[in-house]
């Protein structure tokens, strides 16, 4: 029983009947090995004549950090290759598949994406039982392998390490998996082309792979996600810091709804209640207010839409930034457009590999983009959807397949999947933004597209409170309950300009996925909230 | 290939500006393709020409023959008397305009509406280039048009083109910083996208890209007639067939097969200022000299490289 804890520990489940299976499970795992006998004790005792593998399998007694146990030295998996051919290494890594014929194993290993092959042969050093205990060791269980390298004269087509194979002399078992699996890891990863009518045609469902989220993240495809996603924020962070940026953190529980009150939660604080911020808005500009001139956050949203669309979750991770500027806002938004343009090529430079690797599964045209990146104007873009038949009134926001298709217009004349969308119509923004001096019926405002999505929208804020308190009555919003963000005006502002990045969306449209909760690590939405 | 072949020209086969009888036997019914209110354009009728020219021609004779009708002092004295008037009137409003501090420009201003009119229905042209080819002669084109428009060059990088070489970014510098020497002029603004085609850049105006920098060349004539239009010159056969050289010329990939038609241009410049033996410059000259120096600057000496700098100084 013992044996098996780490492995129930690890996939802890919240929801009571995943907790009951688990348990189950365990049970059977731990009854299967007592009746094997396959745990190092009872191998032990129990010696079999013919036997002469003894003490190099079984189950290792769990690592409870003790000093006194002995010290190995491992390789990676990536590193194996013909240079170290010959030498003989310890290996941990995961059981990825197992495979019985006669007197031989073969076991693939996996760590992270990489896979090597094992054999294990049936030889005057290894006893049958060795071999047999090999071919019984579930799927995705931890395991430490003592083996020599050898080089091969085919390669292995199915392992990322083609060139070289293990030739086994231990097995032992680090940590067990539960002998029956939620889901097959094979078939998790198995490529996604829409073409292929011969190749096997099983594939996980999306809520399956929720359900089992950590199973579901060890595919190769979600590795390269969510490091590309780490990525994102990072390349987000350094890029703005060499700016000159300040990073601020801002609260998440706020005393009155941001940005309009239908979409907020509400959480209860003390004996009154309190909000989950939609946006860090009011804060970012406060620090603005507070001379910190430029500035950026990356901290949770969270917007209580009943939206179940591929594109909308209840919680994301937002990258906001706000900027003072000197006389007009396209400063801030070619700072914005070149951040992008930044945080793209450090992508295609540095995480080719990731992109590969998510690109083998789902099949997508590389993300293709502008330097310096394409800006039009709203006008121009209206002009453009008449041409294709769709019209767009002056002062009308675009629908979703109006922005869809003017992706793909802008795809084929400018060949961009990325574009600042400028001069939206001010009766269709916020009551905060600034009106166009010259037009009245446009404002300061821009949208940014990724594949003809909004991941970005931003404009230029009111910073004076007389124009804000017209602007806000003008739309009909009670004065009095946005008295704290007209105040922050009050001692003065430099005029500024900002926007918010959702970072799921950005790593979605990236990699040309289809789905938001694909590159959200533990997606909430509508009708989700575990695990 | 043989080079390319020269097309000349041919009279018309069928005329259409003959007058038509038109049978009397039958009755008439109001024309169905003519303005709804039953007036007749003109324009949709073939013979209506000659019978204008016979009135003038009539009001003459008329003229001449009554020169001495009784009223015809009075009428000169009140026609006399109207224009009158109207210089004053004309010198009253002007009185008004200085009173106001409206200047002059108005008038101006209504000859360059028209101008810009005209250039408004020019959508924005976006081009496509591969960065081994930059099209030179774009920056040919914008010296030429100076005068007129104002042909506002910007670039832009594709993610599909890592790093630009040096001759892209020395046209692109070019190109983005040439200021007209007249201000005020209408704009047209062309986006200029490295991008990762080959030899044949793309210009797209819509959807439909048009393929091969000749071809946008002769795009380009077409909306700048007054400049760079070679469709009604004599030679314009002559010009069509050097731009296809020019095209071939970018094309090709043997060095023999460049030499050869790279003669094409030896030949027709001879001692002349410009191809085809002409005084000013064309757009032969100007995607001929874009083209050489694309793929064969090293071939440019002698007579062709005076006659690079006399088009580049154009």
């Amino acid at each position: 029983m013992v044996e098996n804890k780490p492995a129930e520990g690890a996939e802890k489940q919240d929801s009571k009947k995943a907790a009951k299976k688990e348990a189950k499970k365990a049970e059977k795992a731990a009854k299967k090995a007592e009746h094997k006998g396959t745990n190092l004790q009872s191998q032990a005792s129990n010696v079999e004549e013919a036997d002469v593998s003894v003490g190099k399998y079984g189950q290792l007694p769990l690592i409870r950090s003790d000093t006194k146990a002995i010290q190995r030295t491992f390789t990676y998996v990536k590193d194996l290759n013909k240079t170290i051919a010959g030498n003989v290494v310890w290996v941990r890594a995961r059981l990825h598949a197992v495979r019985a014929r006669g007197k031989q194993c073969f076991i693939v290993l996996r760590e992270k994406e990489f896979t090597v092959q094992v054999l294990t042969n049936v030889s005057e050093t290894i006893s049958k039982q060795m071999v047999k205990f090999a071919s019984n060791i579930p799927k995705e269980s931890i395991v430490d392998i003592e083996a020599k390298v050898a080089t091969v004269g085919s390669p292995i087509a199915s392992c990322t390490q083609q060139d070289v194979e293990l030739i086994s002399t231990q097995i032992w078992i680090v940590s067990a998996s539960a002998n029956q699996l939620p889901l097959q890891i094979e078939d998790a990863s198995r490529p996604e082309k829409a073409d292929d009518e011969d190749g096997l045609n099983i594939r996980v469902n999306q809520d399956t792979r929720l359900d089992n989220r950590v199973l579901d993240l060890r595919t190769p495809t979600n590795q390269a996600i969510f490091r590309l996603e780490a990525g994102v924020c990072h390349l987000f962070r350094e890029i703005l810091t060499k700016k000159g940026f300040v990073e601020i953190h801002t609260p998440k529980i706020i005393p009155a709804a941001s940005e309009g009150g239908a979409n907020v939660f509400t959480v209860s604080y003390f004996k009154g209640s309190a909000y989950l911020a939609q946006s860090p808005q009011l804060y970012k500009q406060m620090a603005i207010a507070a001379d910190f001139e430029k500035v950026f956050t990356v901290g949770a949203v969270f917007r209580a839409e009943d939206s179940n669309t591929h594109r909308h979750l209840t919680e994301f991770v937002g990258l906001d930034l706000e900027m003072a500027f000197r006389y007009h806002y396209h400063e801030v938004m070619m700072t914005i457009g070149d951040l992008f343009t930044e945080i793209f090529k450090g992508l295609r430079d540095q995480y080719k590999r990731e992109i590969e690797i998510v690109g083998q599964q789902f099949s997508v045209e590389p993300f293709s983009f502008l330097e310096p990146p394409l800006v039009l104007q709203y006008p121009d873009a209206r002009k453009m959807l008449a041409e294709a038949g769709v019209e767009v009134g002056e002062e009308e926001d675009l629908s979703t397949p109006a922005e869809k298709l003017l992706g793909r217009l802008v795809k084929a004349k400018y060949d961009t999947d990325y574009y600042i969308l400028d001069k939206y119509p001010l009766a269709i923004r916020p009551f905060y933004t600034m009106p166009d001096p010259n037009d009245p019926i446009a404002s300061n405002s821009y949208d940014m597209f990724m594949r003809g999505e909004e991941i970005l929208s931003g404009a230029q804020r009111i910073h004076d409170a007389d124009l804000l308190t017209e602007r806000a009555k003008h739309h009909g919003i009670d004065i009095s309950k946005i008295a704290a963000y007209i105040d922050a005006f009050k001692y003065g502002c430099a005029p500024h300009a900002g926007g918010g990045i959702g970072m799921e969306r950005v790593v979605m449209l990236y990699l040309g996925l289809d789905n938001i909760r694909k590159t959200s690590m533990f997606p909430r939405d509508p009708k989700r909230v575990a695990p | 290939m043989n080079g390319p072949i020269k097309m000349y020209q041919t009279k018309p086969i069928v005329r259409h500006d003959v007058p038509v009888q038109l049978p009397t036997c039958m009755y008439k019914i109001k024309n169905i393709y003519g303005p709804r209110n039953g007036e007749v354009d003109p324009a949709d009728h073939v013979s209506t020409a000659n019978k204008k020219l016979d009135i003038s021609e009539q009001v003459k004779k008329f003229l001449k023959n009554n020169q001495k009708i009784p009223g015809m002092a009075d009428l000169q004295a009140r026609q006399e008397k109207i224009l009158q008037q109207l210089a004053d009137l004309k010198k009253q409003m002007l009185n008004i305009k200085a009173e106001l501090k409206i200047s002059n420009v108005t008038t101006n201003k209504t000859t360059l509406k028209i101008s810009t009119q005209k250039i408004e229905d020019l959508p924005n042209i976006v081009i496509h280039a591969g960065p081994n080819y930059p099209p030179y002669s774009l920056a040919l084109v914008q010296k030429l048009l100076q005068d007129q428009i104002n042909l506002s060059i910007t670039t832009h990088q594709h993610s599909s083109v890592p790093l630009l070489p040096k001759n892209a970014k020395e046209l692109s510098d070019i190109l983005t910083n040439f200021k007209p020497k007249a201000s005020n002029l209408p704009t047209i603004y062309v986006r200029l996208i490295w991008n990762n085609v080959e030899a044949d850049m793309e210009l797209l105006v819509s959807i439909v890209p048009i393929l091969g920098e000749v071809n946008a060349l002769r795009y380009l004539s077409r909306c700048f007639t007054n400049v760079l239009s070679y469709e009604y010159d004599s030679d314009v056969s002559e010009i069509d067939s050097l731009l296809d050289v020019s095209h071939a010329l970018i094309s090709t990939k043997s060095t023999p097969e460049k030499t050869k038609l790279i003669q094409h241009f030896i030949k027709s410049l001879g001692k002349s200022s410009y191809l085809i033996g002409k005084t000013k410059i064309t757009v032969a000259d100007i995607a001929a000299v874009s083209a050489l120096k694309q793929v064969a600057p090293s071939s440019i000496n002698g007579s062709l490289s005076q006659w690079v700098k006399r088009c580049e100084a154009a």
